[in-house]
Order: structure tokens, then C-alpha cells, then sequence
């Protein structure tokens, strides 16, 4: 007997999937309003990050921004605490709850309003058994904290999450196009190491983290902050030493008030909250940007895809490179380069080198090495003629995601280098090979990631390259002429 | 999940939905050709899985309700968490004197979504009034036996 499989029955009425996916599109809907979503978390707990969450709320409120927080520790949550919402019954309109508002404008939603005092968050479960659905069921309630408050316009959403790394892989899942992590710690060992083991887990995830923040700064040995800035080479966005008049006005809910006093720790919080502002408004210039080229737009309106064009314009293009593109940069031994002349008539080469030949000078600026080659200097004459200049790095033999680059590139004899670059190669001079003719350095103007999809995992196998050799057998170059017995491509 | 009548190669069509209170789940599919029904049963464990998602077997009959899963799941939700409605429930559907009393028991938490939900319920239908008997219909036809 031949019975048919499940996807070859056609879905009925239940059509979960299609369920699933209708609220993504809620969510997705939700933040078509909100310009960033921004996580806050921590490897460790007890480390301050709802404090953190709330002072960068109260802060870039008063900059001006339009603040949201989600308070996503579903089972201890503390942000009405801090920001004295304790007691605020939550209205319900057609469009959704309204979000308890503080006094000076923060919108927010947490558990804590929804749950009796002094009770755990308990869910309608027979006891003993919670374990197999607990997981699904604070997901949901994530899901529904983004996509049924009614958010109004947003220029950034904190979503301050537990420690532990579980519920940014649910809101990662969720808010893909989020603008990424900021992560906070304590001075202390073992708050490094826990911290170490999430941010490792924001780079596999391929999640920007925008910078790390270093709380009770001096009131432990260590210098968890500035070491873990340093290896993960993200920024250290401000250190706030342990105060005792803050920790008062968290405890009775005066955070946004101590924000205006004059106390000693305002200029580590105002430098601290000028640098997320920063990150915040730069992200929105960067926003308003990625619209799309005329053709792009003309296509897009002709196939019905302008929404879902938007949706990844605003969430997967940057115009710098993140930590984890720096990195896949870093393993590449090719790139594909595309140039054109002032006409427009376009030339697309590969170029080759060991892992790391092109060189990530800054998030904006890349370099690579041009070697001797067949004379004609197609790319190098393009870019004379026309600066623009596209690459694509495709990483074919771990992750098999792809890179888009996109900016303007300027030749550099190896006697003129820019001092970015002449310096790395004092430093890392034994990395750049002696055969270098001259530099294209790019000022990147666009990246964005090339699914993995539909790329092919490939195995390396041994093959020993002779750089900028003139042997015409390792060259191969004549390769497509016409010859005797030239019906087979050699395998090297 | 999917059910596939074998005898006939045809997918069954649901049919019907119990929630008998006790955290399980009964849902009856019959097949269109030889009408053959078959009844799903699930335990609580499977009931609440599938509940934690947020969807529905059969498909769902009214929008999801905002914050449906939390107000519907949490157990230690507040009286107070939302501001009460201060008239009586009007609009296009009016609610019966009986109706308002029986809405009047459900837990204030959940009260304002249980009432979207039955006057979504109504104006699907294109009905303007809501009954005691058209609340005992929607509860068994919308799976809120157990709310």
C-alpha cells in the first residue's frame, strides 16, 4: 500500500504553518513603525542590565528619540520598578494594548503589570508536565509584547532580556532586522566568562553586537569590559562605577529623574547614552538611504515585491561592516570584483590571496592587493575611469553565506598608501606578500548578506599556488585557445 | 498534522472540536468521499504544545485576540492589569442584560479579550445581538470551553 507523505497533501483548513507565518506578518507590521530594535543582554544575571536598559531608555528619551522597552525577563521582571510604573491598569484599543507611558514618555510593557504582586509568573499548565510547552509558551508572550501593543511611531525599542542567551535566539527569530546587542557585564571574572560565552553565540548567530557596557565599574578587580571589547573588537560604549544615590532611585522608581540631578555619574551615563543616540541616528540616516535604485524600485513595483524589497533594505543593508562581516572578510581567499568603465560597460574578475588578502582597515574601508597578471588591468582601468566598485565574497566551504560590498575604490601605487594602510603593514607586514604592485582601497558604501541558501558547500582540496609566477604551466592561459588535445579541462 | 482517509486517498476535513476542561482536546475529521470520521484525541501535554503556539486545529474562526496567549495561559494574571470597561459592552452587536451578567464572571484579566472575541464572533455572523445561548455556541465553536 502507497500511502501519500505530508507534503504531498495539500494543507486544509488548519493550515498551521500558514497560522505561524500570519503572526510574522503581525509582528512584522508592528515594527514597519519602529526604527530600531535594539536587545539589551548579558551572559550572567545579577549584573545590572535592567538598570542599563532603563537608563538608556530615560537617557535617549530625553535626547529627543521616541523610547520603547520591552521587558522580556518574563520571570523577573523589574523595569516598572525602576521607572516607576508599578501600578498602571494597561488599556485595550482596536489595535492593540496600549503601553503603560511613563512621565516622560517611555513606553513600556512588561509581565510585572500583567501578573499579581509578589506572585511568579505561572502559567495554566498540569503541574510536573510545564516543561514540554514553558518554552513555546514565553515565546509567545515575546511575540506578543512586539505585535499587539500598540507601539505608535518608534525611533528605538529596547527589549532588555534575561540573562543567558535563550530569549535573544527567540527574539533574533523573530526580529531579524533587529539592529543588534548591546551586552553588559561586571568587572569580575566570572562574569567575562559567561559574557565570552554569549557573545560568542551573538557571532554565530551573525548578531551585530553594537557594543558591550560595563557595570559597577571599580568595585571588582577585574577588567571584564575592556578585555572582552578588545577581543571581540567591539566597542566599549561607556563604564558606570557603582552609585548609591542611583541605586536608590531605581529601587523607588526615580530613574528618569536622577537622570536630570547633578550627581557624579552623569558623565560616564551621558557619555554612555550619546554613544547608543549616535548608533541610533546613524542607523536612521542609514535607513532613509537604502530606498533602492529608480530600476530597482520601477521591478519592484512591477512584481509586487516593494514591501519585501523595504523589509530588506531596512534590515539587512548596512553602510559599514559589522563584526561578524569583518570576520568572514578575514577567512576569504577570493572575491569576486565588479567594475565598470565610464560608459558603463562592466568587467566582473575574481581576485585571489591567502585568507585575509583583503584587509578590513576600518568598518568602512577595505584594501586589497593587486599582483602581476596579464597586463591588460581591466578592473584597475575601470576604476580609473569609474570608482564604483562591487565585490562579493562568497564563504563556500563553512558557513556558505555570501557578502555584498558595494563603494568607491581608488588605486594606491605601494609607495603612496594611505598612513591606515601603510601602518598594518609595518604591523602585519609578513601577512602581505612582496609581489604587490599596487592597493585598491574601497570606502564602503553598502553591505549585505548573500543568503546561504542556494550556495553550495564545497571542500578544499591541496593545491599549491605559485603567487605572481610567469610559468606559463602553473598559468594555464591558454587554456581556451584553440590546441591539439584541448577537449578536457585539466584537473589541478 | 494532517488525516488522509487511506481507503479512499483523501485528505479528512475537520469537522468538529471538544475542549472538555480537563486540558485535553478531541477534534473529529471526516473524510468528504466515503464519510468516515475519525477523532483526534490529545492529552494535555500535546493540548498545550499546540495552544502555546498560538494556532488552531481547524483553522481559526476569529482573529487571534492581542495578547491572547498570555491572558488566556497565565495563571497568576492581575484583576487589575487592564482598565475596565466602564459602559456596558455596545456597538454593532448589543449584549443582553443576561449576557453582561454572565461576561460579569469572567476573571477581569481576560474579560476584555473573551469580549472581542464573542463580538467577533457575532459580526462574522451578522449576528447583532449576544445571547447567554450565542456565548454557549461561540464557546464550543471557538475551543474557549476551557476559559
Amino acid at each position: 500500500m502507497q500511502i501519500r507523505t505530508y507534503h504531498e497533501v495539500q494543507e486544509h483548513e488548519s493550515n498551521l504553518p500558514d497560522q505561524m507565518a500570519e503572526q510574522q506578518v503581525r509582528v512584522d507590521a508592528r515594527l514597519a513603525s519602529v526604527g530600531n530594535v535594539i536587545g539589551v543582554m548579558s551572559g550572567k544575571g545579577g549584573v545590572g542590565k535592567s538598570l542599563v536598559s532603563a537608563l538608556l531608555a530615560a537617557g535617549l528619551s530625553k535626547h529627543g528619540l521616541r523610547v520603547g522597552v520591552i521587558d522580556a525577563d518574563l520571570n523577573g521582571p523589574s523595569m516598572p520598578r525602576f521607572l516607576g510604573l508599578e501600578s498602571c491598569p494597561l488599556e485595550e484599543t482596536d489595535d492593540g494594548t496600549l503601553p503603560a507611558v511613563t512621565k516622560g514618555g517611555l513606553r513600556v510593557i512588561s509581565m510585572s503589570l500583567l501578573i499579581e504582586e509578589d506572585k511568579a509568573l505561572t502559567w495554566r499548565e498540569p503541574i510536573d508536565a510545564g516543561f514540554v510547552w514553558r518554552g513555546a509558551q514565553e515565546r509567545r508572550a515575546l511575540r506578543e509584547f512586539i505585535s499587539d501593543v500598540a507601539w505608535g511611531e518608534l525611533d528605538v525599542l529596547f527589549v532588555d532580556l534575561p540573562p543567558g542567551t535563550g530569549r535573544l535566539a527567540e527574539l533574533h527569530g523573530l526580529v531579524p532586522g533587529m539592529l543588534g546587542t548591546i551586552t553588559v557585564t561586571i568587572p569580575s571574572v566570572a562574569s567575562q566568562d559567561a559574557v565570552a560565552r554569549s557573545l560568542h553565540f551573538s557571532e554565530q548567530r551573525g548578531l551585530h553586537v553594537l557594543g558591550l557596557v560595563e557595570n559597577l565599574s571599580g568595585l571588582y578587580e577585574g577588567q571584564a569590559g575592556s578585555e572582552l571589547a578588545r577581543e571581540f573588537s567591539i566597542p566599549l560604549l561607556g563604564q558606570i562605577p557603582f552609585s548609591p544615590e542611583l541605586a536608590v532611585a531605581a529601587d523607588d522608581g526615580s530613574v528618569e529623574d536622577w537622570l536630570d540631578t547633578e550627581e557624579s555619574l552623569q558623565a560616564e551615563i551621558h557619555g554612555l547614552v550619546g554613544a547608543v543616540a549616535d548608533i541610533c541616528k546613524k542607523s536612521a540616516t542609514k535607513l532613509a538611504m537604502h530606498e533602492g535604485t529608480v530600476g530597482e524600485q520601477q521591478v519592484q513595483a512591477t512584481q509586487g515585491s516593494r514591501e519585501r524589497a523595504k523589509r530588506f533594505y531596512d534590515r539587512q543593508m548596512r553602510e559599514d561592516l559589522s563584526s561578524v562581516m569583518v570576520k568572514l572578510i578575514a577567512e576569504q581567499e577570493m572575491v569576486f570584483v565588479a567594475t565598470a568603465d565610464a560608459d558603463g560597460n562592466c568587467d566582473c574578475s575574481p581576485r585571489f590571496g591567502t585568507p585575509g588578502f583583503v584587509i578590513t582597515l576600518d568598518e568602512k574601508t577595505l584594501a586589497y592587493p593587486e599582483y602581476r597578471g596579464n597586463g591588460v588591468f581591466a578592473s584597475l582601468g575601470n576604476i580609473i575611469e569609474n570608482p564604483h566598485i562591487g565585490l562579493v565574497f562568497v564563504d563556500f566551504f563553512r558557513t556558505t553565506v555570501g557578502l555584498h560590498v558595494n563603494g568607491t575604490a581608488v588605486l594606491h601605487p605601494t609607495d603612496k598608501l594611505p598612513i591606515a594602510l601603510s601602518t598594518y603593514i609595518e604591523e602585519e607586514g609578513h601577512k602581505v606578500d612582496s609581489k604587490v604592485e599596487q592597493w585598491v582601497v574601497i570606502t564602503v558604501d553598502e553591505a549585505y548578506i548573500h543568503c546561504a541558501k542556494h550556495v553550495p558547500r564545497m571542500t578544499k582540496k591541496d593545491k599549491r599556488i605559485k603567487w605572481g609566477t610567469d610559468d606559463l604551466k602553473a598559468k594555464e592561459d591558454n587554456f581556451f585557445l584553440e590546441r591539439k588535445g584541448a577537449h578536457e579541462i585539466p584537473v589541478r | 498534522m494532517k488525516f488522509l482517509c487511506v481507503d479512499c486517498d483523501r485528505q479528512m476535513e475537520f469537522e468538529d472540536r471538544t475542549v472538555p476542561g480537563d486540558g485535553t482536546f478531541a477534534a473529529v475529521f471526516q473524510c468528504p468521499a466515503c464519510e468516515r470520521s475519525t477523532a483526534m484525541l490529545a492529552n494535555p501535554m500535546e493540548t498545550q504544545l499546540v495552544s502555546s503556539l498560538g494556532v488552531q486545529v481547524g483553522g481559526r474562526t476569529v482573529p487571534e485576540a492581542p495578547m491572547e496567549g498570555i491572558r488566556s495561559q497565565v495563571s497568576s494574571g492581575r484583576d487589575d492589569a487592564f482598565v475596565e470597561p466602564t459602559e456596558t459592552p455596545t456597538g454593532p452587536v448589543q449584549w443582553s442584560v443576561e449576557a453582561v451578567e454572565r461576561l460579569n464572571h469572567v476573571p477581569s484579566f481576560v474579560r476584555g479579550m473573551v469580549k472581542k472575541i464573542y463580538n467577533e464572533y457575532a459580526k462574522e455572523r451578522g449576528l447583532a445581538e449576544m445571547t447567554p445561548g450565542l456565548m454557549d455556541r461561540a464557546r464550543t465553536d471557538l475551543g474557549l470551553e476551557d476559559m
